[in-house]
């Protein structure tokens, strides 16, 4: 019969198109699988790098586009705006800080603080896990596994910052939960004393690790780091001697800017000597609009520039009328009496972004900062040098400056004065508030704050610390309503 | 009765003889059937001629032929007859039964069958029906006319695809879209490059028997389009043009419009929040009237008066100076909407011989949306072709090319994002000019002396500088000035080849391919907007998706006697690539040139592709006994590229009964035409996982995951170069796709002569294995995890009645009506209950019941919002009592006790047609169900400054001279009081004016001689009116979960079109 001729053309034809065996075996070619992670060798430095990556994306703390959400630069922002020392100028980006109504567990916001970090630490478990019970690690794998640690605990220490009241005095007060990512659990809140003890092992750990580390630039995170966060964290704990060790090797090898630059320097660029730790931000890595010089620099078209929105972010006058005029940190805000500054009196001018496109570099850690947390602890431990200290620091910022006679309360009280003017817009003043237990004062007189942040907090009152976010209540069976910040 | 009828037959004999000589005589009688009923609707045509008519209700016709002429007498299900005109002026004719002609064929899963085999739930649309409403994609016109189909258009961009849910929700974190297939294989492409005019029939399989055959895709229904092919064994050309207009179909919310109205809402605002936060009435509107133009939370920015800021508003009135002079008035939502013209061509040729024959359309249509600068083009040309060389071999083939060109400015937002065009007009202050104005109101004109855009920066000599949220934006400009294009070369090719031998078996091979090729381009305007800062930015992404399918089918069919027995085996396998490559580049240098080379700042560079493959072996068998008792099953093995390699194959199959209870011979009702019964059982998968999170991009819209099995990372550039890798998602290994049971019962019957149909339907649709992003902790830092752990339920009923009214010879009018109820309802969690959205899933409730915080009314005295809150005892836990609080944020949520499903949603349908006139008429209604009007809630919102309110702020809430209001608060300050809940909920209920078509017929005679053999003109309204409960400006047809969002709006289309046959 003819027509078999075309039956089985058409049954061959139909065969040789469909006997791949392994048809249905596909491989991703956009995101990768684990499979194809386990079998690449340079996969554990690219989770570590892919970390850092994460801490100055946006996007990562909250689904949905909320323009503050850049990571830790923004975090540190997020925390600035709820202090005192910062003033918005109009109803912009930052006013849920502000006014405190981001503190919600409701809000985005808050959601931004937690996720951002959460996410680092699910990130850096899985390189604790896969690292810490190999036996012969490389060095390169014991940095890997050092900076790691490192990110775990610096993220626990921010998070139990801003959703717990400070240490002392709180120790047996609900912390923060600390995940594994060995289960998914869920885990419970427990005490702030539970939570430094997690953060200090790690840390301490990875400062034994992270010895004779080279790391081949700024955006990693080092031994001297590390010092940076354990000073941080002893000096939270009052442990002064060992933040004062801690703050010293810190800064071991750093230098300081030239006094006389401090006004004009920007904060824009990675490769300044104070620098520690940071962020290069490039053309394919800035998140433009969603970024820190968007929000801070008064001169770019952004957020907080001139222009467009005008939402700039200034210095309460109370603050600028302590600046003594020699110092030479004054003119990166400006004057109030100057008529010719395009700015409103008290803007600052201290974050500039060169490059104009919002590709200015993030700083996360500078050297500066371990010269005060140094001579803090040094002063609380009535060590005759803290004054030293801080003198070498101030000297270089303000040619008049005079060394400090003061010691005890008197000198500490002098050198958070210094560290409001030094650090400002760098992400420390809402914790110091926190950590010297002090109220928030934004209505006092001189204060030059807006009608919208009209704000005062009680030592240690409700509105010092953020409110879990409403999902992870939601989401994890040990944190229930009756375990949410009031 | 019986001796007058005879009389006037007596006196028409009489006229006969006269008639002869006329030639031309008018001949009369009855048809009947073979019990004598006589068959109203009948068709009686002159042979050879177009001259025709139909009978009446008694059967009665009458109709002008010559002597000699022939007669063609013919009803639907009756053997057709002839009859030569002799001397009587009268012929009676009784038409036989004739069981052939009523085997309907209905179009199923590979394959087709008689009607009266169907087992399963099937409705088909033979488009004739919808051929004339002016829609780009074929989906979007059927709204509300198919029972147990949601058609749900959500946006009214030109050339957006719908939404289609088929029986209830079919899956919670799958995809629940249906599956398309054309012309018998599964159609993966842009279902708006199938030009409507080219289909010849739409089927949607709505159960397990009828789509069990698409295994591992089939649970969430199956749509099956058919195309033309070739007809009659003539050449017969077909020309349709429409040109039409669209506007707005849906009427603005009722927003402030006046900038007077504005500025006296704003400053009552700023009043009320001072005096609520402590100040003095005086003090506050002191204050108020002083920072409503700089210096306040909410300060404006803009002084459109010719009076000093702090002098625009009277205090002692609360209003607008009467000394000062508005400068300007721009409308935004005038700048923004257009009315938008429409213009249809279409040409197809169709030609049949013995051997072959074939197909041949081209068409165009151009439709402008109502937004400015929106459109969609779209050129169609479709070639099909058949050859029978012999009687056992058959090959053909189809080519459909479609090019398409869609512009849509909402396009580069997210989906409501209140920076689009359609958000901002609203949703911006009428004091902010859309063109640069000078401090005496004057326009700004560049050197070219056109008007300047205005993006609210500060700029010298130009008025005002906007609000920080409302700064550097102008929709209406970047719309014009942006470049938003996106073509798409659409390919679709489909061939078939089958060969018959051994009497009863064929074998069929088929093979298809889908490839779209699309490229979007676009150009940020460097004169303003986001993109200004970087003198233009350029994103350009190029994709490719083509589908490869191969079908091998054996079918064998065989009578004996009384039985017929069928069977089908066949085996087919489905290769789908993806590729893509985009960049984005800033610092252009030729305006409105979108190239990448035309920029140098590179942002980004991103390619990637996604590879899925399905592989099946498929059976069916049916048997019949007696045309009276029909069954059937079929099975499929499914293998899916999407599962892990040890979970990837799964069994799927479907059983269907019907029972013609007419046919039996105890069944003896002269007026009931058919009675059927039918029930079927099977079950069918679902391996459309989709990601958590949205990774869809502009240019790529589909986000499924197809590796769920394993966990997931990105690679990035961590900086300097150096790689990154960060994790994003969960895998699971032992995931398997979703199964859909589905229990189908249904009864239909015709009665008094077909002149009344009913068919109805009782469906169980349970879910099992429903995939869930099982929440682990968020501290956890891992999102969610991909699992089979919950269980679903869908359970309604539909039904479907149509009926001629009145049928005889000048004037017919036939209604109909359908509708659709489910329940929904979670019936296993994995949790408790999961968080979604304004919904809450939890076991016993639906997977849209709201769960919010519950309004509880104002407080007369301080005009604050009030909510329902857990009474809580001593140790924290609620103790079962409910109390008001003030405290939004901290109330508790609540089930609120309202849905987003609607109780009952369906349509319904009249068609009058008079002498050459007819008119077509469809609604679409939905009864109940629950939406949220997000936009509504936004122009509550008066804590950002610059944003527009709805007029309810001003006349309806609470103020302290107006403390009876039903709406709270809203002050500058608090943003709590119109904060998210049931406050929000509105009543979903409509009704649709969906299409309305008058056509007028010209008479055969007339346009033979104009060398046509018909004419028609028509004019189509589509989406002319809706009623509805909810207040103007929500619609409720954008959305399966009601949720109103800035969307673009549904147009309603007005057309007038020509078709012409040759």
């Amino acid at each position: 019969m003819k027509n078999f001729k075309y039956l089985f053309l058409f049954i061959i034809l139909g065969t040789v198109f469909n006997c791949e065996e392994d048809f249905l075996d596909t491989a991703p070619a956009r995101s990768i699988s684990a499979e194809q992670v386990a079998e690449t060798p340079a996969a554990t430095a690219a989770i570590v790098s892919g970390i850092y990556a994460n801490l100055r994306s946006f996007g990562i703390g909250n689904p949905a586009r909320v323009d503050v959400d850049y990571g830790q630069k923004g975090i540190m922002a997020i925390t600035d705006m709820m202090g005192q020392d910062i003033v918005l100028n109009n109803f912009n980006w930052y006013i849920f800080l502000y006014n405190y109504n981001g503190r919600a567990q409701t809000s985005s916001r808050t959601n931004i603080v937690w996720n951002t970090y959460y996410t680092a630490i699910a990130d850096a478990n899985s390189v604790i896990n896969a690292l810490s019970s190999n036996m012969d690690r490389s060095a390169e794998e014991d940095a890997l596994l050092g900076q790691a640690l490192a990110i775990r605990g610096f993220s626990l220490f921010n998070l139990v910052r801003v959703y717990a009241h400070t240490y002392i005095g709180n120790e047996n007060e609900p912390g923060i939960p600390v995940p594994d990512r060995i289960d998914f659990d869920g885990k419970g809140r427990g005490t702030v004393q539970d939570t430094y003890d997690a953060i200090i092992p790690d840390l301490e750990e990875a400062v034994g690790l992270l010895n004779g580390f080279n790391r081949s630039s700024k955006q990693e995170i080092d031994q001297n780091v590390v010092h940076g966060f354990l000073a941080n964290v002893y000096l939270e704990t009052g442990q002064w001697q060992l933040a004062a060790e801690n703050a010293a090797s810190a800064r071991a090898g750093y230098s300081l800017m030239p006094g006389d630059t401090y006004a004009t320097d920007g904060f824009d660029d990675i490769n300044n000597v104070e620098w520690m730790w940071g962020a290069d931000i490039d053309n394919e890595s800035s998140t433009t609009f969603i970024s820190f010089f968007s929000h801070f620099d008064s001169s770019a078209g952004g957020y907080g520039g001139i222009g467009f929105g005008n939402g700039f972010k200034m210095m309460d006058g109370r603050l600028y009328d302590q600046i003594p005029d020699t110092d030479l940190r004054k003119a990166a805000w400006v004057d109030p009496n100057d008529a010719t500054s395009p700015y409103p009196p008290y803007t600052n001018t201290k974050f500039i972004d060169a490059t104009g496109t919002f590709e200015g570099d993030y700083s996360y850690m500078r050297a500066a900062e371990f010269y005060l947390v140094e001579a803090e602890a040094k002063a609380r431990l009535g060590d005759a040098t803290a004054a030293d200290i801080l003198f070498e620091l101030v000297s270089n910022r303000d040619p008049a400056y005079v060394k400090s006679t003061s010691t005890g309360d008197a000198l500490v009280e002098e050198i958070y004065l210094q560290r409001r003017i030094e650090l400002w817009g760098e992400g420390v003043s809402w914790y110091d508030l926190k950590r010297l237990k002090k109220p928030l004062d934004r209505t006092g007189p001189g204060s030059t704050h807006k009608s919208f942040g009209l704000i005062d907090i009680e030592i240690e009152g409700d509105f010092f610390r953020m409110q879990i976010p409403q999902g992870e209540l939601n989401s994890n069976p040990n944190i229930g309503v009756g375990d949410q910040n009031p | 009765m019986k001796t007058k009828f005879s009389g006037i037959l007596t006196l028409l004999l009489a006229l006969v003889v006269q008639l002869t000589f006329a030639q031309e005589k008018t001949i009369s009688g009855t048809v009947s059937d073979e019990s004598g009923l006589p068959l109203p609707g009948s068709t009686v045509l002159v042979k050879g001629t177009t001259s025709g008519t139909s009978t009446d209700f008694d059967g009665n016709y009458s109709i002008e032929a010559n002597t000699g002429a022939t007669l063609v007498f013919s009803f639907v299900g009756y053997t057709t007859q002839e009859i030569v005109v002799g001397a009587s002026n009268t012929i009676n004719v009784t038409l036989q039964e004739d069981a052939t002609s009523l085997e309907e064929v209905v179009v199923v899963a590979y394959g087709t069958q008689k009607k009266e085999e169907i087992t399963g739930s099937v409705t088909t649309i033979k488009t004739e029906a919808i051929a004339d409403i002016p829609t780009a994609s074929v989906v979007q016109g059927l709204v509300g006319q198919v029972a147990g189909v949601q058609i749900i258009n959500q946006s009214g961009a030109p050339g957006a695809d719908p939404t289609v849910r088929f029986r209830g929700i079919g899956s919670i974190n799958s995809s629940s879209a249906p599956l398309y297939v054309v012309d018998g294989t599964v159609f993966n492409g842009n279902l708006n490059s199938i030009n409507p005019q080219d289909i010849e029939s739409m089927t949607f399989l709505k159960d397990a028997s009828a789509n069990a055959l698409y295994g591992s895709r089939g649970a969430n229904g199956v749509i099956i389009i058919t195309t033309k092919k070739g007809g009659k064994d003539k050449l017969e050309i077909t020309f349709d043009s429409k040109v039409g207009v669209n506007s707005r179909a849906v009427p603005e919310y009722d927003i402030i419009t006046s900038s007077a109205q504005y500025y006296e809402a704003v400053y009552e605002r700023i009043r009320i929040g001072l005096i609520n936060g402590g100040s003095t009435p005086q003090d506050a509107a002191q204050t108020a009237s002083n920072t409503l133009i700089s210096g306040g939370d909410i300060s404006i920015g803009y002084n459109a008066y010719d009076v000093a800021d702090n002098a625009i508003i009277d205090t002692s009135t609360g209003r607008v100076n009467p000394s000062a002079n508005l400068l300007y008035q721009d409308s935004w939502i005038d700048e923004s909407y257009r009315n938008g013209f429409r213009r249809e061509n279409y040409l197809s040729l169709r030609y049949q011989n013995d051997k072959s024959s074939s197909f041949f359309s081209i068409g165009n249509l151009k439709d402008e949306g109502i937004i400015i600068n929106s459109g969609f083009e779209r050129t169609t040309a479709r070639l099909s072709s058949e050859f029978k060389p012999t009687d056992w071999l058959k090959i053909s083939g189809s080519m459909n090319y479609a090019h398409t060109l869609s512009d849509d400015p909402l396009n580069r937002f997210t989906s409501g994002n209140v920076s689009n065009i359609a958000g901002w007009s609203r949703g911006t202050a009428p004091v902010y000019p859309v063109f640069s104005r000078n401090p005496q109101g004057g326009f700004i004109l560049d050197s070219d002396g056109n008007r300047v855009y205005d993006f609210g920066l500060t700029e010298p000599g130009k008025i005002g500088t906007r609000p920080a949220f409302k700064s550097n934006t102008n929709p209406v400009a970047t719309s014009l000035l942006d470049i938003d294009d996106n073509i798409s070369d659409n390919l679709s090719g489909r061939l078939s080849a089958s060969v018959k031998f051994l009497k009863d078996f064929e074998f069929t091979y088929n093979l298809s391919v889908d490839l779209t090729n699309a490229n979007i381009t676009q150009f940020a305007t460097p004169i303003g907007g986001d993109a200004a800062r970087f003198n233009g930015r350029i994103t350009t992404r190029s994709n490719r998706g083509i589908t490869i399918a191969h079908q091998q089918l054996l079918n064998w069919k065989r009578d004996f006697g009384r039985h017929s027995v069928s069977a089908l085996i066949g085996h087919e396998s489905n290769d789908y690539n993806f590729r893509l490559l985009a960049g984005q580049v800033t610092e252009t240098v030729i305006d409105r040139l979108p190239v990448l080379d035309n920029g140098v700042n590179n942002q980004f560079l991103t390619g990637y592709e996604k590879d899925y493959t399905l592989q099946g072996v498929l059976s069916r068998v049916t048997y019949d006994f007696d045309d009276k008792y029909f069954v059937n099953g079929s099975f499929r093995r499914d293998g899916s590229s999407v599962f892990h390699p040890d979970n990837r194959w799964g069994s799927f199959y479907g059983l269907g009964a019907a029972w013609s209870v007419d046919k039996e011979n105890f069944f003896n009702v002269s007026w009931i035409n058919s009675l059927r019964a039918k029930a079927s059982f099977g079950q069918q998968g679902n391996d459309a996982i989709l990601y958590e999170d949205n990774r869809t991009i502009v240019g790529d819209l589909d986000n499924r995951n197809y590796y769920a099995y394993t966990d997931q990372f990105d690679i990035v550039n961590a900086g300097g170069n150096k790689p990154g890798i960060t994790f994003f998602q969960l895998g699971n290994e032992n995931l398997v796709w979703e199964t859909s049971s589905n229990i189908n019962a249904g009864i239909e019957f015709s009665l008094f002569n077909n002149r009344f149909n009913f068919n109805g339907e009782y469906f169980v649709r349970k879910v099992d294995d429903l995939l869930f992003f099982e929440p682990l902790a968020q501290s956890d830092g891992v999102g969610t995890k991909p699992e089979n752990v919950g269980d679903m339920e869908n359970k309604g009923f539909e039904i479907e009645m149509s009926g001629d009214i009145i049928l005889n010879n000048n004037f017919s009018w036939s209604l109909g009506v359908n509708a659709t109820h489910y329940k929904n309802e979670i019936t296993r969690l994995p949790e408790e209950f999961i968080d979604s959205g304004n919904f809450r899933l939890q076991e016993g409730y639906s997977r849209y019941d709201y769960f919010m915080r519950e309004f509880a009314g104002v407080d007369p005295t301080n005009g604050d919002g009030l909510w329902w809150t857990d009474v809580l005892d001593t140790n924290g836990n609620p103790t079962g009592e409910r109390e008001q609080t003030n405290d939004r944020v901290n109330a508790t949520e609540y089930f609120i006790g309202k849905s987003a499903i609607p109780d009952l949603y369906g349509g319904f349908f009249t068609n009058f047609s008079y002498k050459n006139f007819s008119l077509n008429v469809n609604f679409a209604y939905q009864i109940g169900g629950y939406g949220y009007d997000g936009v509504y809630q936004n122009l509550l919102g008066t804590t950002s400054a610059g944003d527009n309110f709805h007029k309810d702020v001003v006349f309806n809430s609470w103020t302290p001279e107006n403390t009876s209001a039903s709406i709270p608060r809203l002050d500058s300050t608090d943003v709590n009081q119109a904060g998210t809940s049931s406050f929000f909920l509105v009543d979903a209920s409509y009704l649709n004016l969906q299409n309305v078509t008058l056509a007028y017929t010209f008479d055969t005679r007339l346009v033979n001689k104009l060398g046509l053999s018909s004419a028609k003109i028509y004019a189509v309204g589509n989406n002319l009116h809706m009623w509805s409960k909810a207040r103007q400006g929500y619609d409720p047809r954008l959305s399966i979960t009601g949720n109103a969002i800035n969307e673009f709006g549904l147009a309603r289309t007005t057309s007038l079109g020509l078709t012409l046959n040759f």
